[in-house]
């Protein structure tokens, strides 16, 4: 058994000073003021210290685009053609990629990581820890999503896919709603197995689980804040489960998307704004979002901005106006709800795993440090002046 | 700027003046400020009557960003412009950036917002993550160093170049030549002899062309402006020092992303850096050694250097925050890089830099830490003249 003790705790909705934590067998067990520390428990002091959950990362390339090999080796968009459900990040991804080890000294134990944008329906996202360096101890969900991606495609002089790739936003939207119907036709019976080929299997048995409602959708939407409606129409004509992700001008309609409980993973922040639909990227969305009751996360999309540096995305949020707990929320909580690992990650609360980061001030501020990680109660990284405690 | 603008006395009072000047940092101290200039800097000045007066808390020179492509890079633009990089010559030494500067740039109001009120604008490149290639060739132009009120401090402030893979890249894109390190040397020689012999024995150029180029590269063989080389690894460093002491030119290493890495080696010869972009993807082998502590460890050997966004690959209105990672990894006196580093590196070191009677009035104001994420710029003052003002 393990106690953190003395720390700041920020859960992330509440703050409990000088606060107490219990860590058994990988789970946290208690977490208040008063818990009594047993005699045998290793106590790890964290006095004036503030103790976050392990930061979560709703949506990265993380493994999928090996750090400073990018262009050499990037296995994150696959030309085969525009709709590629079946393809799984779970069998290109790099566990060795420094990505990982980097994330870990930023506070980050936790990530979404999955295929790119260039394709309409690109295949199958998975959720890993990122301490870990086997698929067996770091995978939390091969079978995380289904990542779209609407918005107008290029498709790479040298590709010669399978099938064309759309070059308008509305062409994008009726591949996805092609592929739904089809989905459900198959899951209605109305489409033999046997007639489909392999490949074409492969694909409807993956779309029957979003329809089904087992895994959501990760939707990403470039820069035109009109695709938004398109996402909210896609989720309710399909009644899918589905993430907004990047959400360029998603602010402007907040309020609709707080009404129809549809969540926002916003980002990456600090983006260098070179495209012409880039007049719609704001810093100030994440800020505007939660004010107005959307579920905000804030992603890195790693490697655009590093994955160490969630938190300072984060902090660059508050900078522009961002409630410094939602901003807290949405790298902890708020992810890990929408991505659905809420129930095991994203706060400290007794039954939850053990992935905990101690800060030597503000976790928001740049010039605190990560001092210590636990990942399922384990250490899992600390500062080198740390390392002789 | 108007006549009432130049007649218009300006005081600053400031809780804390970090000059940046010998005086170091005066506390609740006051600017005079007359003309566009500074007049006076100290304890006890006296306000005269007419004058504006601002109360404010951190007071710093206005910030400095000695490498972007602000105005010539466009932002929220074609994502396929490579403005900045011609693509029908790889060595264009005799194209200036201050001939195509979009007065208008919105990266201008982004960089106010972070305080900074000079940017050196530099040809070539300004690369994103959406861009498949960096748009940049060997020799694409002479930079320009701009206030982002649009005046213009020095319209040839160097010649820019690039070695390594980004040019390769590029020029592989275009199917242009050449296609190796050796090659992009060799031109590069090729060119600073032929300017060379143009300059000393008078040799007729070939073209009109050629001769226009050699007349870029004469100031720079008379050591009259730099070379702004951009380089990222230790090899193409160690060329850039090789050629520059061959023809004894004056170099300033752009990016120099591993250049913690030979850091005693760049102290003893004296080449400035300016570093950055920090918070940005590692692309590619030559991003792989990016690090955020490469500042502490320049600062620790005494090197000359500035950090700087690279805007718009990073948005330039984070400058500060840059600054405060580089902070937070060890890096102790980070707005000197800002002000006065930046400023001698870009060589308008007479004019900015420093809160000093007799310098232009450009100055920065906080709420607190000007390098701590939750401090506003409350005000951005160029020319003695309010640009910019938190509401």
């Amino acid at each position: 058994m393990k106690a953190v003790v003395g720390g700041i705790i920020l859960t992330p909705s509440e703050t409990i000073e000088n606060g107490t934590i219990l860590i058994d067998g990988g789970k946290i067990l208690s977490i208040g003021r008063g818990v009594r520390v047993p005699e045998d428990a290793e106590v790890i002091d964290a006095k004036g210290k503030y103790v976050t959950p392990g930061l979560v990362d709703g949506h990265s390339h993380v493994g999928m685009v090996t750090d400073g090999i990018d262009w050499e080796d990037s296995d994150v968009n696959d030309y085969y053609g525009p709709v590629t459900p079946y393809m799984r990040a779970i069998d290109g991804i790099n566990l060795y990629d420094d990505g990982f080890r980097e994330a870990l000294s930023g506070g980050v134990t936790t990530v979404y990581t999955g295929p790119g944008s260039s394709n309409v329906i690109g295949g199958i996202g998975m959720i890993a820890k990122t301490h870990a360096r086997t698929p067996q101890e770091m995978v939390i969900k091969g079978f995380a999503s289904v990542k779209m991606a609407l918005g107008p495609k290029r498709t790479p002089d040298e590709a010669k896919p399978k099938a064309p790739y759309p070059t308008t936003r509305m062409g994008s939207v009726a591949l996805v709603r092609g592929a739904l119907f089809r989905a459900r036709d198959y899951m209605d019976g109305r489409l033999d197995p046997d007639k489909l080929d392999k490949e074409e299997k492969m694909m409807m048995d993956v779309l029957s689980e979003l329809l089904r409602g087992k895994v959501p959708a990760h939707i990403h939407t470039s820069n035109m804040p009109d695709e938004i409606f398109a996402v909210v129409r896609i989720i309710e004509e399909f009644r899918i489960r589905a993430t907004i992700d990047h959400g360029f001008g998603s602010e402007l309609v907040a309020e609709i998307l707080a009404e129809k409980k549809i969540p926002v993973i916003y980002g990456p922040v600090m983006m260098a704004r070179r495209s012409a639909g880039s007049r719609y990227v704001s810093d100030k969305a994440p800020g505007i979002l939660s004010s107005k009751g959307v579920k905000t996360s804030i992603m890195t999309d790693h490697p655009v901005i590093p994955e160490k540096y969630l938190r300072l995305s984060a902090a660059i949020c508050v900078r522009n106006g961002m409630d410094p707990t939602e901003a807290l929320k949405a790298i902890t909580l708020n992810p890990a709800e929408s991505i659905g690992v809420g129930e095991r990650l994203g706060s400290i609360e007794p039954g939850k795993d053990a992935d905990l980061v101690i800060f030597s001030g503000q976790p928001l501020k740049i010039k605190s440090t990560v001092e210590k990680v636990f990942t399922d109660g384990k250490i899992a990284y600390q500062t080198q002046s740390n390392t002789n405690d | 700027m108007t006549v009432s603008d130049l007649l218009k006395l300006l005081v600053v009072e400031g809780r804390e003046i970090r000059t940046q000047s010998e005086r170091g940092v005066i506390k609740n101290g006051k600017i005079l400020i007359m003309e566009g200039r500074i007049a006076k800097v100290g304890r006890d000045i006296e306000v005269p009557g007419d004058a504006e007066v601002i109360s404010s808390d951190v007071v710093t020179p206005g910030l400095i960003d000695a490498h972007t492509h602000l105005g010539i890079a466009p932002i929220e633009s074609s994502d396929r412009d490579p403005s900045g990089a011609d693509a029908s010559d790889p060595v264009s030494p005799h194209l200036r950036v201050v001939d195509a500067l979009n007065p208008l740039d919105p990266g201008m109001k982004d960089a106010l917002k972070g305080g900074v009120t000079t940017a050196v604008v530099s040809a070539g490149s300004g690369m994103s993550w959406a861009m498949m290639v960096e748009a940049v060739t060997i020799m694409p132009g002479q930079n320009a160093v701009m206030k982002m009120n649009g005046r213009i401090l020095n319209e040839c402030s160097g010649v820019k170049m690039a070695l390594g893979e980004h040019p390769l890249r590029f020029l592989r894109s275009l199917k242009m030549t050449p296609t190796t390190r050796m090659g992009i040397i060799a031109i590069i020689r090729s060119y600073l002899e032929k300017a060379q012999r143009y300059r000393e024995m008078g040799e007729i150029p070939e073209t009109e062309k050629e001769r226009k180029k050699f007349e870029a590269l004469i100031p720079l063989l008379r050591g009259d402006y730099p070379a702004h080389i951009h380089v990222h690894i230790i090899r193409d460093i160690l060329s850039a020092l090789k050629f520059a002491e061959e023809f004894g030119i004056k170099v300033v290493l752009v990016h120099a992303t591993e250049s913690h890495m030979i850091a005693d080696e760049l102290a003893q010869k004296g080449v400035p850096i300016v570093f950055g972009p920090i918070m940005f993807p590692r692309r590619g082998r030559e991003l792989m050694n990016l690090t955020a502590k490469t500042p502490a460890l320049l600062e620790e050997k005494g090197i000359l250097f500035a950090i700087s966004t690279d805007h718009p690959a990073t948005p330039i209105e984070y400058l500060p925050i840059n600054v405060g990672l580089a902070e937070s990894e060890g890096l102790k006196d980070g707005l000197k890089t800002v002000t006065v580093n930046a400023a001698k590196i870009a060589g308008v070191w007479d004019r900015v830099g420093s809160i000093e009677p007799g310098k232009d009035a450009d100055i920065a104001i906080f709420s607190g830490d000007p390098m701590e994420i939750d401090s506003q710029v409350t005000y951005t003052i160029i020319d003695g003249k309010v640009e910019y003002r938190r509401e």
